[in-house]
């Protein structure tokens, strides 16, 4: 299978006042398209650094990232943010939906950024939403959401554009059980439709869902 | 959906706070101008009234001699050439260029007559006028109506011993008191005032005037130009201008509008910082919300377009609440102030106002954005 992803020596430091942390030393990482991959490690190991190198949030201090070829950091101010449009669909950890936006607005976010037209967005949405359950409460805004279901707009957001990469930050860590199961469902059958996803987790049980693991201990890669 | 309805969206579902921003820039907006536009009329309203009080130009006959009376005591001395203007002299008046500015215009006829009393002074006048120019009159009585009613000075129906009601003759025509003046402390309380024409006929002056006390709108227009003006108009007049009195009625109405102008201004800076704290408040929830939409792969331009419509909408919102609201308090404040003269509202008044308000809900939006922007999209989405 050919490779959508190649992180190398991926180095990231973080300056805050005096005081520097070193949150990723040379990771190497590639990923195959369609591959569903899962990254775990103890808490501020650099998991989350790293899936925001590799969406495009944040730049590293070195190394490189190829995506789809081309050298994601060597991009232009507004050509990254294409890139994060037409490339990721991302699920933040604290799900990061617009307080201010329903449900359906929410999900049609990367759809207004991509300027389709507005029935287009509505038609795209909608699907989406009913394919995570969520068909009835379209309208609603997220402080009328569970945790499960804001869980499942932000995927919707993430998959809506139909992006090549799903970037998953913890994105059972704070469901019960029952819900985590429904939401390893969905992504196992976005995977089975032919989804690259890349899924940090903590809980060696939901890492297990995945094709392949890679563990991350203090910035570096340890399996 | 566009652009335009995330920014929408926002005022719409968090009213509360969509609310608060706009009431502060509209009770601000309000308030100036409230303040400018009963500042403006009040100002107009008060040069109206002084304009009116009194003669600030004289026009009289142009004489060789020198003028040989001070405060009134005429200390004698002989004059030549001529001592009287004719009556053509008032309409070249309201042919000026600049007539407009002319509220009053008193001619006047000056002599001595014989009465029972001896020789007094009599004074023919356009009642009309006279007493639009001299607001400070009051008197017993009535104002003279017909041609032989007269009006007596205090001292002069002192001297008569005459109230309203008496008649007497004066020359060799029977006249009756309509009204006798208070004392005023000025050559009017010596005087008896009769219509022009009949004094022009009883002191054989007909078509003859002794001197034109003039009221001119000094807000509008230089005193100096006018006096020019009328000093061209007849050329066989003197036309003296009263400096004291303009320089006067001026620097009493610009203190006032000094005075509306300062409050104005410190109501601009006191409702810009309450603006600014208001929007600057959720400073950080705007930069995370700006780092969502970059996340998600908004260009800059169209978040800063969305930012730019919200604030543009909370400006024109807060501008035209305010404007409504001022004129609201002008309406009142003019008529708890029941002030005469044209009123000043404008819509023009309101447009700075307007433009100020949008243009401090804009800078009230920078900070989030200049944050936003500084930050990476990841650092952003994390400010607590
Ligand atoms: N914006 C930041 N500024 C400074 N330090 C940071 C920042 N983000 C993360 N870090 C530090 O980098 C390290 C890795 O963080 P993170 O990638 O969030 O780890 P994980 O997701 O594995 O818990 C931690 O030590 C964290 O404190
Ligand atoms: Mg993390």
């Amino acid at each position: 299978m050919s490779s959508l992803v190649q992180a190398q020596q991926i180095t990231k430091e973080y300056q805050t006042g005096p005081v520097k942390a070193l949150a990723l030393q040379g990771v190497n990482l590639t990923v195959s398209k369609g591959e569903f991959l899962s990254i775990i490690g103890p808490s501020g190991s650099g998991k989350s650094t790293l899936l925001s190198v590799i969406g495009g949030l944040c730049t590293p201090t070195r190394g490189s990232l190829k995506v789809d070829g081309f050298n994601v950091y060597d991009l232009p101010q507004e050509k990254l943010a294409d890139y994060r449009r037409e490339y990721i669909g991302f699920v933040f950890q604290q799900f990061q939906l617009i307080p201010y936006l329903t449900a359906l607005e929410n999900v049609m976010l990367p759809l207004v950024a991509a300027g389709l037209k507005n029935n287009q967005q509505v038609a795209a949405a909608k699907e989406v939403l009913e394919k995570v359950g969520l068909g009835q409460k379209t309208q609603r805004l997220p402080s009328q959401l569970s945790g499960g279901e804001q869980e499942r707009v932000a995927i919707s957001r993430a998959i809506v554009n139909k992006p090549p990469l799903i970037l998953a930050d913890e994105p059972t860590g704070a469901l019960d059980s029952r819900t985590t199961e429904e939401i390893l469902e969905l992504l196992a059958q976005l995977h089975s439709e032919g989804q690259t996803i890349i899924m940090i987790t903590h809980n060696p049980k939901v890492a297990a869902r995945a094709q392949r693991i890679v563990e991350i201990v203090d910035g570096k890669i340890a399996s | 959906m566009r652009l335009a309805q995330i920014s929408l969206n926002n005022l719409r579902r968090r009213k509360a706070k969509a609310l608060f921003s706009i009431t502060s820039l509209a009770l601000g907006v309000a308030i100036f101008v409230t303040l400018q536009s009963v500042g403006n009329t009040l100002q107009s309203d008060l040069a109206h009234r002084l304009d009116q009080y009194g003669a600030n130009i004289i026009v009289l006959p142009k004489s060789d001699s020198l003028n040989l009376s001070y405060g009134g005591l005429n200390v004698g001395g002989v004059t030549y050439g001529q001592q009287y203007i004719g009556t053509d002299a008032l309409s070249l008046i309201t042919k000026i260029d600049d007539a407009e500015s002319i509220s009053t215009v008193s001619p006047k006829v000056i002599g001595a007559l014989p009465t029972e009393h001896g020789e007094s002074l009599i004074v023919g006048v356009d009642f009309q006028q006279e007493f639009t120019l001299k607001k400070w009159w009051s008197l017993t009585g009535q104002q003279p109506q017909g041609p032989w009613e007269v009006l007596l000075g205090a001292e002069a129906a002192d001297k008569m011993n005459m109230q309203p009601g008496d008649t007497f003759r004066l020359s060799d025509t029977n006249v009756l008191v309509a009204g006798v003046l208070e004392e005023t402390g000025s050559q009017d309380d010596y005087a008896i005032f009769l219509q022009l024409s009949s004094a022009q006929k009883l002191l054989d002056m007909q078509g003859k005037i002794s001197l034109i006390e003039i009221s001119a709108l000094c807000t509008t227009c230089p005193i100096k130009e006018i006096s020019d003006q009328i000093g061209q108009a007849i050329p066989t007049a003197k036309v003296t201008p009263l400096k004291e009195a303009v320089v006067g009625r001026m620097a009493t109405t610009t203190r006032l509008a000094t005075f509306a102008t300062a409050i104005s201004v410190l109501v601009i800076i006191i409702s810009s910082l309450v603006v600014l704290a208001t929007i600057m408040g959720s400073v950080n929830d705007r930069t995370r919300e700006i780092g969502i939409l970059r996340a998600i792969g908004f260009r800059q331009s169209q978040v800063a377009i969305i930012i730019l419509i919200e604030a543009i909408l909370i400006g024109l919102l807060g501008g035209i609440t305010g404007m409504s609201l001022g004129y609201l308090g002008y309406t009142l404040g003019a008529r708890v102030l029941t002030v005469q003269g044209g009123a000043t509202f404008s819509v023009a008044l309101a447009f700075w106002p307007i433009m100020v308000a949008t243009l401090l809900a804009i800078l009230a939006s920078l900070p989030g954005v200049w944050k936003a922007t500084r930050l990476e999209p990841v650092e952003a989405i994390r400010v607590l």
